[in-house]
C-alpha cells in the first residue's frame, strides 16, 4: 500500500517487503536489530510466520491508531500519533545527534551484496512472447513512471508492485488488505474523476477484470478516459500458481478459457479495443493507448504459466524465501 | 527537553512485557444510549475472537448513557487489545478496567431446586447460610434468590447441585469502584 | 426545505465535488435533489463499482469518496466496497436509501438491514430516525471518515424522512480540507470535458495550491427545526 511514499529511485530503497517482496528487503528485516515502523500494521503478508519474523529486532512503532501498536508485533517503543507530526520531530532530534553515517558501512556492504546476488529475475520471453514482468516494465516506460496505477488482485498486482518503480505517493491504488478482485476498473474511474489531468491506468488480470467489466459503460457514457492494460494469461493466475506449487498442480477451476473476446467487448461498450501479442510492439501500442482520446482496453497476451517470484511460502519465515528458478544462463 | 539532548537507551535494554494478565477482568463501559450500541460491542468481541464470560447492561443516572459491565478472562485474551479496540467504537465513552482491590462487584442468581418434604429442610439451611431468599415454593421445588460475588454464587451452586438443581439463571456481575470518585 | 435538499447542502458544505452511485426506489428524493446539486454525480453500472470508485477517488486525492445506493440489494452491493475501505483505511462516506420508517423490520420490498450487516466493516454508521439529524450526521460522518485513522462511514436514510420538510441553516466550513497531490504536467490529449454544472472548471482546484487549514466550526449555528416533519 505504501509504495511511492519513499521514492524507488532513491539509493536507500531496498524494495517491497513481504510474501512477494525482494530478497534484500526481506533479509534485511530478518537480520535487523531495529525496525522503525511508520504507519504500517505488520500484516501477515509482510511478516510471514509471526514468531519467526525479525527475530533480532527491537521495534519502534509509530501509528495513529493505538490499537495497531502491539496487535501483531510487540512494540518496544510505541509512539501514537500522526506520522506527519511525529516524523519532523524525530528528524530534528536525530539530526541534533550528528551521528556518523559511516558506522553503517558494513551493513550497507552486506545489503549491496544481497542486491547484486539476488535481484528480481525472470526468464526473457522468446520469439516475441510477452512475459508478464516485461509487460510491467514496458508500462513503466510508456507512462514514464508517472501515471496513477490502479490494479486488481493477483499475480499482475504483485508484478506491478515489483517492477513498476513508484516515486510519489498516491500513485499506486490498490485493494491491499481485503484483496478484492474487480477493484481495478472502478477505482480507476474514481481516480480519474479526482485527477482528470493525470494519466490513469488500470492494470488488470483477466480473472479480475470480468468481475466489474460493466463499468466500461460508465467510462464511455460519463467520459472518463481510463486506460485498462489487461494482463491476459487465460487463468486466475495467482490461484493457479498456488495450485501448482502447493497442490500438486491439480488445477481446479482456474482456467478462464478464451472468453470473452476482450477487444470486441470493449468495442461493444463503445470504448477502443486493442490487442498486443508481440513484445516488440508492446510499448508502442501502450503509448498509442495512452494517447488515444477516450477509454481504451489493451488486451495483452502474456505467457500463460509464469510464476511470481520471489515468494515466501505461506506460513514460512523470510529466510525461507524461494527465488525464481534460473535457466542455463544466469 | 531540548532537541539534541541525548538520553541514551541501549537496544539490549528494551523489553516487552507479556500481554496476558492471567486473571479475570471486569470492564465497566459507559456507552451512549443509542440503538445498536450493544450489537456493536458484541460484534467486536465476536469478530476479534474475544470471549465474553458475562455481560450486564442497564441505564445510568444520565439518560443519554448506559453502563455495560462485562467480564472476560485475561489469561485467554490480551486485555490491552480488548480495551484499545473498544475505544475505537464511536459510541463508547469511557472504559474502566476495574482493579479487584478497588471494586465492589455483585451478581444476582435464581436457582430452581427440587426439594420435597424430606430434603426441603436441608436446602433451607444451605440457603440461610448463604443469606439467600426463598422466593417461590411448590410441593416439590423451591426457587432461591442469591446475591453476592461471582465466587459466592458459584459456591452456592456447588452446594445445592446434589439436591437436584433443575435450572438456574444468572445476571453476570455488575461492579462499581470503591471510594467517592466515579467509576 | 426538503431533508433531501439539506443533504445536498450539507455535502456541499463538506466540500464535496464528485459522487458516485445508482438511484432506486428508496432514494428517489435524494436523486431528485441531486438534479440541482452543484457537485458531479457519476452514474455507475453496479453499486460495487460506485463503492470502489469512491475508494479510488479518495486514495488518489486524499478527499473523502462518496457513494450512493438505494435500499435492499443496492445497499448490500456496497458491502464489499465498505469492507475494502475499512481494511485499507480509506476515507469514504456511503449513503444508502432505506424503506419508509413504518416498513422497517417488516421484510418490506427492497428492505435490508444494511446497518446491521455492515457493523463489522464500518468505522461508524448512522441510521436517520428524524430528518433534522441529516445535516449533523453528514458533518459527523465526514469528520469521522477523514480524521484519525480514516475509514468508511455509513449513513442510512429512510425514504419518507428524506422527503420531509425541515428548517436548515448551512454550516460555513467543511470538516476536511483538500490535501495536496503530487502532480506532474502531462503531454498528450487534453482531458475530455464532461457536462459540468455552471461555474465549475474541469481542473482540480487543489492542483497547486497549499491546503487550507481546517477552521473551527464551533461558531456555526446548529440547525434548528421549528416544525415537526410533514409526512
Amino acid at each position: 500500500m505504501g509504495l511511492g511514499s519513499f521514492p524507488s529511485t532513491h539509493e536507500h530503497w531496498l524494495g517491497m517487503l513481504g510474501m512477494h517482496g525482494t530478497w534484500t528487503a526481506n533479509h534485511a528485516m530478518d537480520k535487523a536489530d531495529l525496525i522503525v515502523c511508520i504507519g504500517a500494521r505488520f500484516d501477515d503478508r509482510i511478516t510471514g510466520k509471526l514468531d519467526e519474523f525479525a527475530p533480532h529486532a527491537k521495534v519502534i512503532h509509530i501509528d495513529i491508531d493505538p490499537a495497531e501498536i502491539s496487535k501483531n508485533v510487540g512494540a518496544h517503543i510505541p509512539i501514537v500519533g500522526d506520522a506527519k507530526q511525529v516524523l519532523p520531530k524525530l528528524t530534528r532530534e536525530y539530526r541534533a545527534l550528528q551521528t556518523d553515517s559511516s558506522r553503517l558501512d558494513d551493513w550497507w556492504n552486506t545489503l549491496r551484496g544481497w542486491q547484486d546476488a539476488h535481484p528480481l529475475y525472470y526468464e526473457a520471453g522468446e520469439n516475441g512472447e510477452i512475459k508478464p514482468q516485461f509487460m510491467i516494465e514496458a508500462m513503466h516506460r510508456a507512462t514514464q513512471g508517472d501515471a496513477i496505477i490502479t490494479s486488481d488482485v493477483g499475480q499482475h498486482q504483485m508484478w506491478t508492485a515489483q517492477y513498476y518503480g513508484f516515486d510519489k505517493p498516491r500513485r499506486w491504488i490498490n485493494s491491499g488488505g481485503l484483496g478484492t478482485m474487480g477493484f481495478g476498473l472502478p477505482s480507476a474511474i474514481g481516480a480519474k474523476v479526482a485527477c482528470p489531468d493525470e494519466q490513469v491506468v488500470c492494470i488488470a488480470g483477466d480473472g479480475s477484470l470480468i468481475m466489474n467489466i460493466q463499468e466500461m459503460a460508465t467510462c464511455v457514457s460519463e467520459n472518463v478516459p481510463v486506460k485498462v492494460f489487461l494482463m491476459n494469461n487465460g487463468y486466475m493466475g495467482m490461484v493457479r500458481q498456488w495450485q501448482e506449487l502447493f497442490w500438486d498442480r491439480r488445477y481446479s477451476s482456474v482456467d478462464m478459457g478464451s472468453s470473452p473476446d476482450w477487444v470486441k467487448l470493449a468495442e461493444a461498450f463503445g470504448a477502443k479495443g486493442m490487442r498486443a501479442e508481440n513484445s516488440a510492439d508492446l510499448e508502442e501500442q501502450m503509448v498509442a493507448a495512452l494517447e488515444h482520446d477516450g477509454p481504451v482496453l489493451l488486451d495483452v497476451r502474456v505467457a500463460r504459466e509464469e510464476n511470481c517470484y520471489p515468494m515466501i511460502p505461506p506460513g514460512n519465515a523470510a529466510r525461507d524465501m524461494v527465488e525464481a528458478p534460473r535457466g542455463a544462463v544466469s | 527537553m531540548e532537541a539534541g539532548t541525548p538520553q541514551v537507551v541501549k537496544l539490549e535494554d528494551l523489553h516487552i512485557s507479556g500481554q496476558l494478565s492471567g486473571r479475570k477482568h471486569i470492564l465497566s463501559i459507559l456507552v451512549e444510549n443509542k440503538p445498536g450500541v450493544l450489537a456493536r460491542i458484541a460484534g467486536l468481541f465476536s469478530r476479534r475472537g474475544f470471549n465474553i464470560d458475562t455481560l450486564a447492561v442497564g441505564p445510568t443516572d444520565d439518560e443519554r448513557l448506559s453502563r455495560i459491565t462485562l467480564t472476560l478472562d485475561g489469561a485467554m485474551h490480551p486485555i490491552d487489545q480488548v480495551t484499545k479496540q473498544l475505544h475505537k467504537l464511536v459510541n463508547v465513552i469511557k472504559i474502566r478496567d476495574l482493579e479487584p482491590a478497588d471494586t465492589v462487584a455483585r451478581e444476582l442468581a435464581l436457582f430452581k431446586i427440587s426439594a420435597d418434604g424430606a430434603s426441603r429442610g436441608e436446602v433451607m439451611q444451605v440457603v440461610e447460610i448463604f443469606r439467600g431468599k426463598i422466593i417461590d415454593v411448590t410441593r416439590r421445588s423451591l426457587i432461591v434468590e442469591v446475591t453476592g460475588t461471582w465466587e459466592k454464587v458459584e459456591a452456592f451452586e456447588r452446594m445445592v447441585r446434589p439436591f437436584g438443581l433443575v435450572e438456574m439463571a444468572r445476571t453476570g456481575e455488575i461492579a462499581i469502584s470503591r471510594g467517592r470518585g466515579e467509576t | 426545505m426538503r431533508a433531501a435538499d439539506t443533504l445536498m447542502e450539507s455535502l456541499k458544505a463538506e466540500g464535496v465535488k464528485d459522487v458516485f452511485g445508482i438511484p432506486g426506489g428508496a432514494n428517489l428524493p435524494t436523486y431528485d435533489a441531486m438534479v440541482d446539486a452543484e457537485f458531479r454525480h457519476v452514474q455507475v453500472r453496479h453499486e460495487q463499482g460506485g463503492g470502489h470508485a469512491a475508494e479510488g477517488y479518495a486514495q488518489a486525492s486524499g478527499r473523502v469518496g462518496v457513494a450512493f445506493a438505494t435500499s435492499g440489494p443496492g445497499a448490500t452491493n456496497l458491502v464489499t466496497a465498505i469492507a475494502d475501505a475499512m481494511m485499507d483505511s480509506v476515507p469514504t462516506v456511503f449513503i444508502t436509501g432505506q424503506v419508509r420508517t413504518e416498513l422497517i423490520g417488516t421484510d418490506g420490498f427492497q428492505e435490508a438491514d444494511i446497518l446491521g450487516a455492515t457493523l463489522p466493516f464500518v468505522k461508524h454508521s448512522f441510521a436517520v430516525t428524524d430528518p433534522r439529524q441529516i445535516p449533523e450526521y453528514v458533518h459527523e460522518a465526514f469528520h469521522l471518515a477523514s480524521t484519525g485513522r480514516p475509514g468508511p462511514v455509513l449513513l442510512d436514510i429512510p425514504m419518507d424522512l428524506s422527503r420531509a420538510d425541515i428548517d436548515y441553516e448551512p454550516r460555513t466550513c467543511p470538516a476536511t480540507s483538500p490535501r495536496p497531490r503530487a502532480t506532474s504536467s502531462r503531454s498528450g490529449s487534453p482531458p475530455k470535458r464532461w457536462r459540468t454544472p455552471a461555474g465549475r472548471s474541469s481542473t482540480p482546484a487543489a492542483a497547486s495550491s497549499t491546503p487550507t487549514p481546517p477552521r473551527s466550526c464551533a461558531s456555526s449555528p446548529a440547525p434548528t427545526a421549528s416544525r415537526s416533519p410533514r409526512r
